[in-house]
Parts: C-alpha cells; sequence; structure tokens
C-alpha cells in the first residue's frame, strides 16, 4: 500500500516516465513531490495506479474512487450499458463469441454482393489473399459456425463487438462501432426461434429502461408466397421476384408486363417451338457455325434454356390490369400489426390457402410476442419491409427510437434461411439472428437522460 | 509568383498521340536534360513546369491536387475519382487517345444482347452455379457503379491489370469491362460490347485540379497554352471549305449548320465575299456535294492545322472555376 507522493511517483516509472503518461513537464512533475498532486489530477493518477495494480491509501487522493471498468472476454473496456447488454443477452443458453475481426473479403462479398465492396476495408495479405475488417458480426458468425464444422446442429451464439463499414456520403458517423447481438442457427422451430431473438432483443431494449421506440416489422416471404399462389405464368412470378428487390425496376417491370410483346428475337421463337433436345442442337448448331464451339463460362444448355424463355414470353399473354392491381394493393399495406395482416388477408381470401395459412402464422407469432408482454401500440407491419436489399427470406423487424424529432436506428434483425449456404455450406442451414448498434443505443439513453 | 506545374504522359499510345497533336499545335516539350529525365519546359512557356508521368499517375496527382495541370485520359479520372479527391475540371477535350470503356460479354452467348439480359444472367448463373459470374476489369469503380445503377448484384470483380480480353477464355472471368478504341481486341477473343454496354466514351483531356491557390501562380504563360492547345483541339478532324458567296441564299447558313456542322469562319457573309466554312472533316465530301448542288463552286478544301477562336473555352472555363 503506496501512502505517499513519491512512492506513487516511483512506482508508475519515475519522474520521466509519469511526466510522459501525463503529458507534462518533468519539472511539474517534480513539483508534486514537494507539493502533492494538483486535485484535477487525482483520478487520472489512480487509474494509471488501477491499470498498473498499484495498491495506494486512499487518502493520498483525495479520497477518489475509479469508475468500475469491468474486463470482459472479448477482452475489451465495456461501457455500463453494453456490459449489461452482453450479459442480457448471453444467458438462456446463447453462447458467448468472439469471432473472428478479420475475414476473407470474397466470403463477404459473396454473401453481399460486388456493389457493397466500396463499404468495405479491403486488404491483402502476404500470399495475396483478399481480406477485410468484418462489416457486421453476422457473417463472421455464420463463418465461425462452419469453422466448427456444423453443419445443421443447433446452435445458439451470441457476440460483442467492434465492425467497420466505410462511410460514402458526407454524414460524419464512425467507420467503427460496436454490435451486439444474437443468433440463432441450424435445427430449430421456425415461429419460436424467431420469438425469441425478438424477445430477446426487445426485452434487452427495455431492461436498459428505454421506453421511446418503434418496432417495423415485415415478412418477405409473404410476398414470394403472394407470387406462388396468384394465376401467373411461371416466367412473369420468376421476374417479378427477381425484381423484387429494386422497386422502380420492378414497377418498371409490372408496366412492362402489361402489354403484349412481340416477337424480336427469331432464334428464341424456333427455340421455344422446339422440345428442348431439338432446342439445344439448333443452339450447338448456330454456336458452331458462327462462334467457338463450347459457350465460354455457361453450357449449352444454359444458353438454351434463357432463350426457350425468351420465345416464351411472346407467346404469353400480358398481365390483366386485376392482376397488376392486387399486385400493388398486396405491397402497399402498411399498418399496426394485428391491423394490416387482417387487411393481407382480406386482399387474399380467393387466394390459394397456403397463403391465408401463412398470413395465419405471422399472426400467431404476434399474438405470441404481445403473450410475453411486449407492448406492440408503437409497432407497424409492412408488406414491403426489407425489399431494399435481398438479405432476408422472412420475419424482419428494426427498432427505431425517435426523441425530440431525431430518429435513430437502435437495431434490428430477422431470418435468412439462405445466408450459411452462400458462406460455403453445402446445404440450405436456417438462421435467425438481430444486432444491435451499441453506439446508437447508448446515444438514445443519453438523450433519455437529458429530458 | 510561382510557376505552374503540368503533368504529361511519358509513355504508351497516350503519349505518342500527345506528341503528335502538340507537334501539330508548334508545341515543343524540351526535356531537362537528356532524354531520360522526368522533367522539362515547352519553348515559348518557359514559366510552366513539365513533369513526365504515366497516364495513370497523371490522373492520381491531379485528384490529390499536387499538380494544376495535366494530360491524361478521362476513364482514368472517371476511375480513380472518388469521396476523398480534390475537384479536378475538364479544360477541353482533345479529340485523341478516343476510346470506349465497355461491357462484353463472350460472343457465343447468344441469349444476351442488353444489360437487362446480363442482369438475368447473372441471378440464373448464381443459382446454376452457386457462385457468382466474374467480371475481370481494372476499371473497378466504373464497373460498380454502372453495374449498380442497371441493377445488377450478382456478380464478382476480378482484378486484372493486363490483358484483361484474355480473360474470359482463360477460364479467370467470364466477362469483362475494358477501354477499347477499335474494337478488334475483343473481337480476336470472340468478345462482344453488350448492345447498351459503354460505360464511358473516353478520349485524352486537359486537366485542371480546381482546389489549389490558383491566384499565387502566373497563369500568363497558361493562357497562351490553353489558346493554343484548344486551337488544334478545334482544328482535329476539321476541315476548311473555301468558295465564293456569288448567289444569294438566306437558308444557306443555317442549313449548312443544321446538315453538317459547318460554320462561316467570318460570320454571315456579303454577296461576293470569298467565304470559309469550317465542318468535320467526315462531313467534307457530302457537304462539298451539297454546295456544288446550289451552284457554288470551285470550292477548294484545306486542313487547317489551328483554328483560333476569339474567346476561348478552356480558359474561360479554367477563370470561372478558380474565380478570377
Amino acid at each position: 500500500m503506496k501512502k505517499n507522493v513519491n512512492d506513487i511517483i516511483n512506482s508508475l516509472g519515475g519522474t520521466g516516465k509519469l511526466a510522459n503518461l501525463l503529458g507534462v513537464n518533468p519539472s511539474a512533475v517534480s513539483n508534486y513531490r514537494q507539493k502533492g498532486f494538483p486535485d484535477r489530477l487525482h483520478l487520472k493518477i489512480a487509474m494509471l495506479c488501477e491499470e498498473r495494480s498499484v495498491q495506494i491509501s486512499n487518502d493520498v487522493l483525495g479520497g477518489v474512487t475509479v469508475p468500475k471498468i469491468i474486463k470482459t472476454n472479448p477482452k475489451e473496456y465495456l461501457s455500463g450499458t453494453s456490459l449489461s447488454m452482453v450479459k442480457h443477452l448471453s444467458t438462456g443458453g446463447f453462447d458467448l463469441i468472439d469471432p473472428p475481426v478479420i475475414v476473407s473479403a470474397d466470403k463477404v462479398l459473396d454473401r453481399m454482393g460486388e456493389n457493397s465492396a466500396d463499404r468495405l476495408f479491403i486488404f491483402s495479405d502476404q500470399e495475396g489473399l483478399r481480406l477485410c475488417l468484418r462489416p457486421d458480426l453476422t457473417i463472421p458468425t455464420c463463418l465461425y459456425y462452419l469453422d466448427q464444422g456444423f453443419t445443421g446442429e443447433k446452435k445458439l451464439y451470441s457476440y460483442f463487438g467492434k465492425v467497420f463499414q466505410l462511410r460514402l456520403d458526407n454524414s460524419s458517423g464512425p467507420s467503427e462501432y460496436s454490435q451486439a447481438g444474437l443468433e440463432y442457427i441450424g435445427k430449430q422451430d421456425q415461429l419460436a426461434s424467431e420469438i425469441e431473438i425478438f424477445y430477446k432483443v426487445e426485452s434487452s431494449l427495455r431492461s436498459e429502461g428505454l421506453k421511446n421506440y418503434h418496432t417495423f416489422m415485415g415478412d418477405v416471404s409473404l410476398f414470394s408466397i403472394f407470387l406462388d399462389v396468384m394465376d401467373l405464368p411461371d416466367l412473369w412470378r420468376k421476374k417479378l421476384k427477381a425484381k423484387y428487390w429494386n422497386e422502380s425496376d420492378f414497377k418498371a417491370l409490372l408496366e412492362d408486363l402489361s402489354f403484349k410483346k412481340s416477337v424480336d428475337n427469331e432464334l428464341a421463337r424456333r427455340v421455344f417451338s422446339l422440345d428442348r433436345e431439338s432446342a439445344t442442337d439448333l443452339v450447338r448448331r448456330s454456336l458452331g457455325m458462327s462462334f467457338e464451339a463450347t459457350p465460354i463460362g455457361r453450357t449449352v444448355e444454359e444458353i438454351m434454356e434463357r432463350l426457350r424463355q425468351k420465345g416464351e414470353e411472346f407467346s404469353l399473354q400480358p398481365l390483366s390490369k386485376v392482376t397488376v392491381n392486387l399486385i400493388k394493393e398486396f405491397l402497399s399495406i402498411s399498418d399496426k400489426p394485428f391491423k394490416a395482416l387482417d387487411r393481407l388477408r382480406l386482399i387474399s381470401k380467393n387466394l390459394d390457402s397456403s397463403l391465408l395459412r401463412q398470413i395465419d402464422t405471422a399472426k400467431e407469432r404476434l399474438e405470441q410476442i404481445k403473450e410475453l408482454g411486449v407492448n406492440l401500440d408503437k409497432s407497424e407491419f409492412s408488406s414491403e419491409k426489407g425489399r431494399e436489399v435481398e438479405y432476408y427470406t422472412g420475419f424482419l423487424f428494426d427498432f427505431v427510437n425517435s426523441q425530440k424529432g431525431k430518429s435513430i436506428h437502435l437495431g434490428g434483425g430477422g431470418r435468412y434461411d439462405n445466408l450459411i449456404r452462400s458462406m460455403g455450406s453445402k446445404t440450405d442451414i436456417p438462421a435467425v439472428g438481430a444486432a444491435l448498434n451499441m453506439e446508437n443505443l447508448e446515444k438514445a439513453l443519453s438523450l433519455r437522460l437529458l429530458q | 509568383m510561382k510557376a505552374i506545374t503540368m503533368a504529361l504522359p511519358s509513355k504508351g499510345r497516350i503519349q505518342e498521340d500527345m506528341n503528335r497533336f502538340l507537334n501539330s499545335a508548334g508545341i515543343s516539350i524540351i526535356r531537362d536534360g537528356d532524354q531520360r529525365t522526368y522533367t522539362g519546359h515547352i519553348k515559348e512557356f518557359e514559366d510552366i513546369k513539365i513533369r513526365f508521368l504515366s497516364a495513370n499517375e497523371i490522373a492520381m496527382e491531379l485528384l490529390a491536387g499536387n499538380v494544376q495541370l495535366g494530360i491524361t485520359g478521362l476513364d482514368l479520372i472517371s476511375e480513380l475519382d472518388n469521396k476523398i479527391s480534390k475537384e479536378v475540371i475538364i479544360l477541353s477535350k482533345l479529340g485523341f487517345s478516343k476510346a470506349d470503356v465497355v461491357v462484353a460479354i463472350p460472343n457465343s452467348w447468344i441469349d444476351v444482347s442488353s444489360t437487362q439480359d446480363l442482369a438475368e444472367v447473372t441471378r440464373d448463373f448464381l443459382h446454376i452455379h452457386e457462385r457468382r459470374l466474374r467480371v475481370a476489369t481494372k476499371f473497378e469503380r466504373l464497373t460498380r457503379n454502372f453495374f449498380n445503377e442497371k441493377g445488377i448484384n450478382n456478380y464478382r470483380i476480378v482484378e486484372s491489370t493486363g490483358a484483361t480480353e484474355g480473360s474470359p477464355s482463360a477460364g479467370t472471368s467470364e466477362l469483362i469491362v475494358d477501354i477499347t478504341s477499335s474494337g478488334k481486341t475483343l473481337e480476336a477473343n470472340n468478345l462482344r460490347v453488350l448492345n447498351d454496354g459503354v460505360i464511358l466514351k473516353s478520349e485524352a483531356c486537359i486537366f485542371a485540379s480546381k482546389s489549389l491557390n490558383w491566384d499565387k501562380f502566373n497563369l500568363n504563360p497558361v493562357e497562351k497554352l490553353l489558346r493554343t492547345i484548344s486551337a488544334r483541339s478545334e482544328a482535329i478532324n476539321k476541315v476548311e471549305m473555301l468558295f465564293e458567296y456569288l448567289s444569294y441564299d438566306d437558308s444557306l447558313e443555317l442549313d449548312l449548320f443544321r446538315k453538317f456542322n459547318g460554320i462561316f469562319s467570318g460570320g454571315t457573309p456579303n454577296l461576293g465575299d470569298a467565304v470559309s466554312l469550317i465542318t468535320p472533316e467526315k462531313k467534307s465530301s457530302s457537304c462539298s456535294q451539297y454546295l456544288t448542288s446550289k451552284g457554288y463552286g470551285p470550292i477548294r478544301i484545306n486542313r487547317p492545322n489551328l483554328i483560333y477562336f476569339n474567346i476561348d473555352s478552356a480558359w474561360q472555363k479554367l477563370k470561372t472555376e478558380i474565380d478570377l
């Protein structure tokens, strides 16, 4: 136990070293030896002592106590909010893991698409392997799952750590921030796992004392099943599903499909009029005559199939006004969750029962969430939520805090059943997860305190 | 007053094209010391310092604000320009080293002719092959922006710094984004440009880095130099037709402009004037036929080396942009 100033200065490395640590002149430290530490330095000195395990008597530093900073695994200093969040999320069988910070850039881009490359910190190692800093914790967690050799076993993970995304716009936000989150991977009851993830995150917000937030929900599987049960040619269905993820392209496509197409591709028309075998021969002959025998990168069959599709387009009837309007109406529903689902059900009442069952499942999910005590007054369900990025495959949700006219995105999540396959798994492995932006959460909490 | 620094290409096609351009304009570039040095000056414009760099480095130096002026390809500036770059402006397009940045696919993809087709194929490809189509290119940014705009996201970029056209047949990519002037190399490698696959029409330009403190520099030689360069670029691929304006025709001036982009260099002529008409070279034969059919002639056709306009647009642009 160090009781006097000289002992403390010596145990912190002497005059010169401490001057460096404090950013002052050595003469100032010599001065402290005579006159004691000035009040403003008490906390700083106490912290330096604590970091170096130098035991000091309380009265030397005017009785100052160092605020409790707790080291956790992952080995970062966590704020109180972060710490209680980690504690909350890693209960109930969720293992706290520390997935890699540096991941294969190719794996990330395989998942996110090339257009996200300019938001990543990409670099190469000595062997020329392209790596990047993780842009989220979901991808590294899934890679961690696969690295453990799992192929569908149920695993529950929680995580906390920094993620890194380059800022493209002029906003001044940081390009690194902390995420806390959960992943439910592998064998699971679909509804139960979604509710568990949603509830765990939602209740963690409430346990931090946050009340003023809105929940925005959606389920991208509804529209997909809606298209499945509509009386549409398969080809139109396929095109609509592909363009769904880009609102303006989708609108243009709907417009385009409302008109009869005129034949402008003679080869496509001929390919469509033949059976597949003869069509393949025809394509092969056209290739052999004018081009190299084997196409680059794709097979003759692939090219034939696409030509067939093109040929088929000319034979198909355009979409009726009724169909186009029904599609538009289905995508326009946005309301209080129960009301939104009732409205969707009303629109769909003449359609196949598999769609109705899916809507009922969504309603069941809501009811169970409500039974857990979640207040849905400030919630909204939208039939087109989640279409901005092709990412989620089913239920999804976002939490947004609004105070004093400011909207702060706290976090969100949902189901992505094709995620792990795109990371290299041989089979589809179901997964649902969610993450919170800790900086935004802390911002929202401090704004709340100001009120 | 400090001397302006201008960066010029030190190697490759663009250097040869530029030397021809500057020689025709009567501008001689002199290397300091022997031919291997990388600094120089222009005869008669001693106050402009020249740095010889690769076309790529010139683009980087302009965007970093390290040189005031530079001649390089528009493709390189567009590719390298990013959020943190200084603003670079085109003072004048110079009309040489013309080439297009294009999306090219294998000839054998007879089902694909537009970017719309390509968007569908990239999606099908991902489902069939469980990986994304690979695009070989050195124009990563231009490719990403263009594909994003066309709604194509299911692809991967494979970095390629040389012989990009050979990449699909070598099996390291399925398609390419590359720069092409004649299209012959694409053809030889069994590749074809998509109907709407021109990302950028590029040519050599003289650029200025806008952010610098231009008022610290001596701009007198810059005005003279820009005027000469503009005069040369105005004259490139143009012909001058000389004939006598002997029969009055009040629609002639407008017709010549509409049909052949022809401009009377001396303004609206009076009856009996010997007139000089400037038109693009490729319109010269149709234009002369038109004139002879109207009864004008004989018509003498010259190739002007320089055409000076009383207001020089490159110099005006620089003055406006830097607030002089």
